[in-house]
């Protein structure tokens, strides 16, 4: 079945009203509920008058105040529709975290290519990509009214991944988009998010107010978990076989089942990003990032609450289209090497951007030269070997694993960790050096600190433009710590 | 009665070669779309091809094949001679590659990985654009030859399209899809 724009367009306006509908439907019951509720328990004492005992019975809003209520909830439901449709695609990117892509990095330059490229074979769509600075392996795809579609990926899947398998995962976000089925997913989440929105903004005012107030918002507090309890049953507009419906697709598309069956799997035994997306978003991801005990289990149950199908299953259909059993895909896993988008972790740009203003190294005051490290362009003084690279590039750095360390590195990381345990506090850096060194992209001063707790790491930051410097051996050393810290115990570092 | 299924009848035929008009846009626009991917992969080779010559001197007729097989490409008019040529050219770049990877040199040069890769992206869009290309064609050709579109598509001078088929016999062994 080939798919075109115009059917496209013909399915979007029937979820569309379906979607609203059901919220209407949402508010009226609950208020019903509600109203029903405090007849029958709270009125209860008022109208014992009227009413013996044993003809008691419960009593049923009658015609006109379930009208009223009717034309409330049609009310409410517009106001949540509009507030949470509003931008839909810009407040899910940011309660991701999502970036756009960076158009000097290797990494994503491929990246770019394999959405180009599934692009063309959905006949030309335009779709936008961005990434999540994360080290969890998942991807998602969103769309909003105006079919503007988005597909994003994470740090840890491109780092993880060979081209073909991203490919497959890609044409997969790209099946739900192309099997309409984005559009609904996008929606409902974003409809589900607002309470969520509402809890978190409640939870902080609760916290900070004192007095009267707080049992008021206590009450709202709790009507609105009720509500984003209530909520979750949006989810049964979820169904899990479009899950199996975009496997399809993707396999339609890339002729590929193999490598979309080997990246489910390595995607499958690594994190997926469990705590750090809102809970209400996890419909939109290829594997399920939350926990969720209905995932990996069947069941009448299980269809209904939850958003993804076993991936066990998934696998074992994939893997069956390419005539394999998972055993074999496993053992083919096993040997599974990754072939890097960049022939050096390190390498120089030949021909340097002549037009840029000069930059000096804050120590030895000599031009920084351009390289590429690990997919980054990022500075360096070929003198002292020290670093300059915008804070947003670390976690990219730290995330790809390209780059083969000296034992030279080995040891300044181990003897940097160990000195760490003297240390007691951050005030172990002298208060003299902390504003010594000046930016050379703005030339304000650079404040000195450590990275982070457990990276013991001494580096200085500008806060106008966000570069960070690290001294020689300092970058590679936390890159090393970061890939290794299963065997360097660095959580026993924490202050 | 007579007239109203003479009205009706007439409402059908426009119906139907509206749609068949419709679909022929529809594969132009593929068409169109196979077109724009492969002028860039014309694009692309002479800047591979300089890039890897100083280090791949003893394959010159490898390097020599490439560009005729360009040349031929876009010399080639006819949309049949077209679809030969641009498959020889897949043929003799894909030998390209295949005797890039015997040399660690340049596998080693971050300039020629990426016109590799740019050309690897390029070789896939162009796949990609022909399999949607293809898909819509077998929907317009299954419409012009099947009852009762074909009596509107005969009378309006519909022709079938050809497809944009590979030609090699390996190629053609995809992976078998089983759903």
């Amino acid at each position: 079945m080939p798919f075109s724009f115009i059917d496209i367009e013909e399915n979007k306006s029937r979820i569309i009203y379906w979607l609203f509908l059901s919220i209407i439907l949402f508010y009226f019951v609950t208020a019903w509920f509600i109203i029903f509720v405090v007849k029958n328990f709270f009125y209860f004492s008022n109208s014992s008058r009227h009413y013996s005992a044993l003809t008691r019975f419960i009593q049923i809003p009658s015609l006109e105040i379930t009208l009223f209520v009717l034309m409330i909830a049609f009310i409410f439901g517009l106001i949540h529709w509009q507030f949470s449709t509003k931008d839909m695609l810009a407040k899910i990117l940011k309660s991701l975290g999502a970036n756009k892509l960076d158009n000097n990095d290797d990494y994503h330059n491929v990246l770019q290519n394999i959405i180009d490229e599934v692009c063309v074979a959905i006949g030309g769509r335009k779709i936008e990509a961005v990434v999540i600075p994360n080290a969890a392996m998942n991807a998602f795809a969103i769309e909003d009214f105006n079919s503007n579609a988005v597909i994003g990926v994470t740090e840890g899947l491109l780092a993880r991944l060979n081209r073909s398998q991203i490919e497959a995962v890609v044409a997969h976000e790209a099946g739900h988009i192309i099997s309409r089925d984005c559009l609904a997913t996008t929606v409902t989440c974003c409809l589900a998010e607002i309470y969520e929105e509402a809890m978190t903004v409640l939870r902080s005012t609760l916290r900070r107010s004192r007095g009267k107030g707080v049992a008021l918002l206590l009450i709202i507090y709790l009507v609105i978990g009720a509500m984003s309890f209530l909520s979750r049953l949006l989810n049964f507009f979820i169904s899990r076989q479009r899950e199996y419906r975009a496997d399809a697709i993707s396999v339609r598309l890339t002729r590929n089942p193999l490598s979309l069956a080997e990246a489910l799997k390595l995607i499958s035994g690594y994190w997926r990003g469990a705590g750090s997306y809102g809970d209400k978003l996890e419909a939109i991801f290829i594997t399920s990032p939350a926990f969720n005990k209905f995932d990996e289990s069947k069941g009448v149950l299980s269809d209904l609450f939850a958003t993804h199908p076993p991936i066990k299953t998934r696998i074992n259909i994939l893997a069956g289209m390419a005539h394999l059993d998972e055993k074999t895909l496993d053992e083919n896993l096993r040997s599974f090497k990754r072939i890097s988008p960049v022939a050096h972790a390190e390498y120089y740009i030949s021909q340097p951007d002549k037009d840029k203003a000069s930059r000096l190294c804050p120590h030895c005051q000599i031009n920084l030269i351009d390289i590429v490290c690990e997919g980054v362009l990022v500075l360096r003084c070929d003198k002292c070997e020290g670093v300059l690279l915008a804070s947003n590039k670390i976690s990219r750095m730290l995330i790809r694993e390209d780059k083969l360390f000296s034992e030279d590195t080995k040891k300044y990381a181990q003897t940097m960790l160990e000195s760490k345990i003297k240390l007691t506090s951050f005030r172990d850096i002298d208060p003299k050096n902390v504003w010594i060194l000046h930016c050379p992209q703005c030339n304000q001063k650079m404040r000195r600190h450590f990275l982070l707790d457990s990276y013991p790491v001494e580096i200085d930051e500008c806060f106008k433009c966000g570069s960070i410097w690290f001294d020689k051996n300092e970058l590679e050393a936390v890159q090393y710590i970061y890939e290794n810290k299963a065997n360097m115990n660095v959580h026993n570092f924490y202050i | 009665m007579l007239i109203l299924a003479l009205i009706m009848a007439v409402i059908w035929f426009f119906a139907a070669y509206n749609l068949l008009v419709g679909l022929r846009v529809r594969t132009e626009n593929a068409w169109s779309q196979i077109d724009v991917q492969l002028k860039r992969r014309h694009d692309l080779i002479p800047n591979l091809v300089e890039a890897v010559k100083g280090y791949m001197a003893h394959e010159k007729d490898t390097l020599e094949r490439v560009i005729k097989a360009r040349t031929q490409a876009i010399d080639a008019t006819a949309l049949k001679d077209k679809i030969a040529a641009e498959n020889l050219l897949t043929q003799t770049l894909r030998s390209l590659f295949a005797v890039v990877e015997r040399y660690p040199d340049v596998k080693a040069n971050q300039n020629v990985l990426k016109l590799q890769e740019e050309l690897t992206s390029t070789e896939n869009k162009i796949s990609f654009a022909r399999q949607f290309y293809n898909d819509e064609t077998r929907l317009y050709n299954t419409k012009i030859q099947t009852v009762p579109t074909n009596i509107v598509a005969n009378f309006t001078g519909f022709k079938t399209k050809e497809f944009f088929e590979i030609e090699e016999a390996a190629q053609r062994q995809a992976p078998q899809v089983k759903f």
